[in-house]
C-alpha cells in the first residue's frame, strides 16, 4: 500500500479538451482522491515536470503520467522519451492512453519506456471503467516510488 | 592433318619401292648368273668333249695311216722313211731287233705310255712297233705339233698314244684330274705286227673352263650394277615425282583458308599436272576446296544476310574498329540507326560523334577512352543521337575491347540499339511505379487516420452522449430518447463502416506468406463464429482433410469467417442452417466451396455482392455494412484465384473460389516429412465430419 499523504497527482497530456474532460469526470467518481493536471503539449507538460516559470513554481511531482500520442508539435513519443531519459523523472509511471489501436504505435511505447498501453475505448462507460482499473492498479496494488 | 598423311605417305612409296626394286635386281642378277654358269659350264663341257673326241679321231686316224703305210713296206734295218700328213710328221725308222739297245727300246712300249704331248709344249712322240716275221721292227717317231695346235686353243690338253696290246686300256691310265674331258680313239695293228694296238686318248683339263666363265660372270656382274643403278635412279625419280605432288597437296591443305572475299576458287592457287592417281587425287582435291569455297561464300552471304535482318528487327547495329584508328567498319543497321545510308559516308569516329547530342559527347568519350584503360574491357552508356533528319533518339551503346597476349587493345566490337521507345515505357513505368508507391503510402496515411482521427470524433459524440443521458435521465421523454438511439445507432454504425473499411484497406498488407493448413484456417473460423453456431444449432460439415496451401493464417482465417460466417448469417428463419465446406483438387490450383441452405441470392445480384459496402438487404433485416465479400474477394484475387456466387438445390447460396498451388503448396510439413496432402478422399461426402458446435 503506498503511503501517500492527502492527493494523488495525475499529470494529463492531452489536447482533446474533450478526451481530457472524460478523465476527468472518470477520475471524479474514482475511490481515490486525485488532483488532475492538465497540459495540452510538450511545453506545458514539461514545464509542470521541470516547474518551469512562475505558472509552475509550484508544480507537484505526479505519482502517474496520463500521455496521448498524437499531439500538436512534439508528439507524445517524443516526450516519452524525454521523461524517460531525465534521470529526475524517469521513476515516474508513464501510462500511454492513446485512440490508436496500429501495433507499430504500442510496440514503439514500450520500446521507449512505456509502463502501460491503454487504448481510449469508444464508450463513455468503458473509459470510465479503465480509468478506476488503471487507479486499483496504481494507487492500491503497485507501489510508487518516493521521489526520484 | 591432310598435309601430314601426304608426306608419311610419299615417303613410305618412295622407300617401297626402292626396296622392291633392289630386290628384283638382285634375284635377277643371282638368277641370271645362276643360269648362265650352269649353261656356260655344260657348253664348254660338251665343246671340250667334242674336242677332245675330234683331236682323239684324228690322231688315230693319223696313226692308222702310218701304220697302214708301215704295214706294207718293211723297212730294212737303218732304212728311214718319212711321212707328212697335213700338220703331222711321222718319221719310221727299220730297227735290228736283235740288237739288244733296240730290242729293249722295243719291248719297253708294250703296256706303257710311249709319249705325252702338252699343248702348250708341242713335242714329239716315239715308240716302236713290233717287228713283223722276217722284218725289222719299226720305229714310229710322230712329232705332233699340229695335232697339239687344236687343243692349246682349249687350253690345257694333251694326247696320249699306247702300244700295249690287250692292256693298252688300262695301260694309258687315269687322266690328271677329275674333270678333264677324254676321248679315245683306237688304232688296230695290221697283221703281223704282233700283238698290240694303238689307243689314242685327247683330254682338255677344267683350268680351261674358268676363263671364259669368270668373264662372262664380270660381264654379268657389271650389266647387273647397272640394272641396280637404273633402278634405284629410277626409284628415286619416281619418289621424288610422287613426294612432290603429295607435299604439293599438303602444302596446299596447310595453306588453305577461307576467304569470304576470295573470287579465285582453289583451281587458281595450285595445280596438278598429268592423269596418273596422285594427280587425279589431287585434282580431286582442288575441287573439293573449290566446292568448299563456293559453299562457304554461300553460307557466308546468308549469314550476312540473316544478321543484317536480325539487326534490324532487334534495331541494333555492330560496329568494329581498331583503336586509334579513324576508319571504322559499321553494320548497316549501325548506319540506320544513326540515321546514315552506307552509299552515303565513309565510317569513322568522326561521323560518329558528329551525330551524338553535343552536350553527351564528352562523356562517352571518356566511356570509350577508359575501355581502352589496362583491366577494363566492356562499357554500356545510353546517349541521345541527333539523326540526319533532326530527331532526337536514345540510343544504347556497347563496346568491348579485344586484347592481344600483352594486353594492348587491338580491336574494339561495338554495338548500337535504338532504345527510344524502352527509354519512355520505362520512364511510363517509373512513373506508375512512383504513383503507386504514393497511392500506396496515401492509403496507409489514410488507414492511420481512419483508425485515429476519423473515430476520435465519434468516440467523443458517443461519449458525451452517454454523459447527458446519465446526467439527464430522468427529464427525457420517449421521443427525445427515440433520437438519443438514433444518434447512438449512427455513431455506432459510422464506426463499424470505418472499422470495416480499415480492415479492407489491410489486406494483403502486413501479410505473412507461407504454407498453411486450410483445415486448421477452416477450424479457427468456426471457434470465433462459436456464438452464432450455437445460437443457431447450425450443422457444419467439413472434410476430414484439408490441403496445404500456401497464403497468410489471418487472411485465410478471415475468409472461411465471413463466408460462414455469411451462411449462418443469411439463413431461412424456420430452417436449421446447413452448411457444407468442400474442396476439390483441380490440378494447377483448389477450388472450395462453402454451400448454404439459406436464404440465397438472387442471380442479377451474385456479382454485385462482392461490392463494398453492397447490402442485397435492410439493417433492419441483417446486420452489417456488406464489406465482408468484398474483402473475401480481395483476399481471393491478390493469390491470383476467382471468386464466385453460385445458386443450389437447396435454394441457398455456393460460394466457390479457386486458390492457386504453388510450388510448396501442396506439400505438408506435418510431422517432420514432406508428405503429399490428401487428394480426393476428403470430397467424399462420408470422409466429411460433423461440426455439431
Amino acid at each position: 500500500m503506498n503511503k501517500v499523504q492527502g492527493n494523488y497527482h495525475i499529470l494529463l497530456v492531452e489536447d482533446d479538451l474533450a478526451d481530457a474532460g472524460l478523465v476527468r469526470i472518470a477520475l471524479r467518481k474514482g475511490r481515490h482522491p486525485v488532483t488532475l493536471h492538465h497540459a495540452k503539449d510538450h511545453t506545458e507538460a514539461f514545464g509542470f515536470l521541470r516547474r518551469i516559470g512562475n505558472a509552475f513554481a509550484e508544480a507537484p511531482r505526479p505519482h502517474l503520467i496520463f500521455l496521448d500520442l498524437n499531439l500538436p508539435g512534439r508528439s507524445g513519443h517524443e516526450i516519452l522519451q524525454e521523461i524517460k531519459g531525465d534521470p529526475n523523472l524517469c521513476g515516474i509511471p508513464v501510462i500511454i492512453l492513446s485512440t490508436s489501436e496500429a501495433e507499430r504505435d504500442v510496440v514503439r511505447s514500450y520500446h521507449l519506456g512505456a509502463n502501460s498501453f491503454v487504448s481510449k475505448p469508444m464508450d463513455a462507460d468503458d473509459f470510465t471503467h479503465h480509468i478506476h482499473t488503471m487507479e486499483t492498479y496504481w494507487f492500491d496494488v503497485v507501489r510508487l516510488p518516493a521521489g526520484p | 592433318m591432310f598435309a601430314r598423311l601426304s608426306q608419311r605417305l610419299s615417303t613410305r612409296v618412295a622407300a617401297a619401292t626402292s626396296a622392291l626394286a633392289l630386290f628384283f635386281v638382285v634375284c635377277t642378277g643371282i638368277g641370271a648368273w645362276a643360269v648362265a654358269s650352269g649353261m656356260m659350264r655344260a657348253q664348254a663341257a660338251r665343246q671340250v668333249a667334242e674336242l677332245a673326241r675330234a683331236q682323239a679321231a684324228h690322231a688315230a686316224s693319223l696313226l692308222d695311216f702310218a701304220v697302214v703305210q708301215v704295214s706294207p713296206r718293211i723297212l730294212p734295218v737303218g732304212g728311214v722313211e718319212r711321212l707328212r700328213l697335213g700338220g703331222v710328221e711321222v718319221e719310221i725308222r727299220g730297227l735290228d731287233v736283235s740288237n739288244p739297245g733296240d730290242w729293249s727300246k722295243s719291248a719297253a712300249i708294250l703296256g706303257n705310255p710311249v709319249g705325252r704331248l702338252v699343248a702348250e709344249q708341242g713335242g714329239r712322240v716315239e715308240f716302236l712297233l713290233p717287228a713283223r716275221e722276217g722284218a725289222a721292227a719299226v720305229e714310229m717317231a710322230v712329232t705332233l705339233s699340229a695335232l697339239a695346235a687344236p687343243l692349246a686353243d682349249g687350253g690345257n690338253g694333251e694326247v696320249l698314244i699306247r702300244v700295249g696290246g690287250q692292256n693298252a686300256h688300262a695301260a694309258i691310265g687315269t687322266p690328271p684330274s677329275a674333270d678333264w674331258q677324254v676321248a679315245e680313239a683306237e688304232v688296230v695293228l695290221p697283221q703281223g705286227f704282233g700283238r698290240g694296238q694303238l689307243l689314242v686318248r685327247a683330254g682338255i683339263g677344267g683350268d680351261s673352263l674358268d676363263l671364259p666363265l669368270g668373264r662372262y660372270a664380270l660381264v654379268l656382274s657389271l650389266m647387273g650394277a647397272v640394272a641396280i643403278a637404273l633402278v634405284l635412279a629410277l626409284a628415286v625419280v619416281t619418289s621424288r615425282r610422287l613426294t612432290h605432288t603429295l607435299s604439293g597437296l599438303a602444302d596446299a591443305a596447310s595453306a588453305f583458308q577461307f576467304d569470304a572475299g576470295a573470287t579465285a576458287g582453289a583451281g587458281g592457287r595450285f595445280h596438278v599436272d598429268g592423269d596418273d592417281e596422285i594427280a587425279r587425287l589431287g585434282k580431286a582435291f582442288a575441287g573439293m576446296v573449290e566446292r568448299l569455297e563456293s559453299a562457304y561464300r554461300d553460307l557466308d552471304r546468308r549469314s550476312q544476310a540473316l544478321l543484317t535482318n536480325a539487326e534490324r528487327v532487334a534495331q541494333v547495329g555492330s560496329a568494329i574498329w581498331q583503336p586509334g584508328q579513324s576508319h571504322q567498319q559499321w553494320s548497316d543497321q549501325f548506319h540506320a540507326i544513326l540515321g546514315l545510308s552506307p552509299a552515303d559516308v565513309v565510317p569513322s569516329r568522326q561521323v560518329f560523334f558528329d551525330r551524338v547530342h553535343p552536350d553527351d559527347r564528352p562523356r562517352l568519350a571518356q566511356v570509350m577512352a577508359d575501355a581502352l584503360q589496362p583491366g577494363s574491357g566492356r562499357v554500356v552508356m545510353d546517349f541521345r543521337i541527333i539523326r540526319g533528319d533532326g530527331v532526337e533518339r536514345v540510343a544504347q551503346f556497347r563496346a568491348e575491347v579485344a586484347r592481344d597476349v600483352d594486353g594492348t587493345p587491338v580491336r574494339v566490337d561495338a554495338t548500337l540499339q535504338d532504345i527510344t521507345e524502352r527509354k519512355r515505357m520505362e520512364e511510363q513505368l517509373d512513373g506508375v511505379v512512383r504513383d503507386l508507391k504514393r497511392s500506396n503510402e496515401e492509403l496507409e496515411q489514410f488507414a492511420y487516420v481512419a483508425s485515429h482521427d476519423l473515430r476520435q470524433p465519434l468516440r467523443t459524440v458517443r461519449s458525451y452522449l452517454s454523459l447527458i443521458e446519465d446526467s439527464i435521465e430522468d427529464k427525457l421523454d420517449d421521443e427525445t430518447r427515440e433520437f438519443m438511439d438514433f444518434i447512438r445507432d449512427g455513431v455506432k454504425r459510422m464506426d463499424s463502416l470505418i472499422t470495416d473499411l480499415l480492415a479492407y484497406s489491410r489486406v494483403g498488407r502486413r501479410v505473412a506468406d507461407g504454407p498453411i493448413d486450410s483445415g486448421r484456417m477452416v477450424d479457427l473460423s468456426l471457434l470465433d463464429l462459436q456464438a452464432e453456431i450455437d445460437e443457431t444449432h447450425a450443422q457444419i460439415r467439413v472434410p476430414a482433410t484439408l490441403p496445404v496451401i500456401e497464403g497468410d493464417a489471418g487472411e485465410m482465417t478471415r475468409l472461411f469467417q465471413n463466408l460462414i460466417g455469411n451462411a449462418l448469417k443469411y439463413r431461412k428463419p424456420e430452417q436449421v442452417p446447413q452448411i457444407v465446406l468442400n474442396c476439390a483438387d483441380q490440378g494447377l490450383q483448389w477450388e472450395f466451396s462453402v454451400a448454404d441452405n439459406g436464404i440465397g441470392i438472387a442471380p442479377e445480384h451474385r456479382e454485385r455482392a462482392f461490392g463494398i459496402f453492397q447490402r442485397l438487404h435492410g439493417r433492419h433485416e441483417y446486420e452489417g455494412t456488406g464489406i465482408g465479400l468484398a474483402i473475401c474477394r480481395k483476399i481471393v484475387e491478390r493469390q491470383g484465384g476467382l471468386i464466385w456466387c453460385e445458386g443450389n438445390s437447396q435454394g441457398g447460396a455456393t460460394f466457390r473460389f479457386t486458390w492457386p498451388k504453388m510450388r510448396r503448396s501442396a506439400v505438408s510439413l506435418a510431422g517432420g516429412n514432406l508428405t503429399l496432402a490428401g487428394h480426393g478422399d476428403f470430397i467424399d461426402p462420408e470422409g466429411h465430419r460433423e461440426d455439431g458446435r
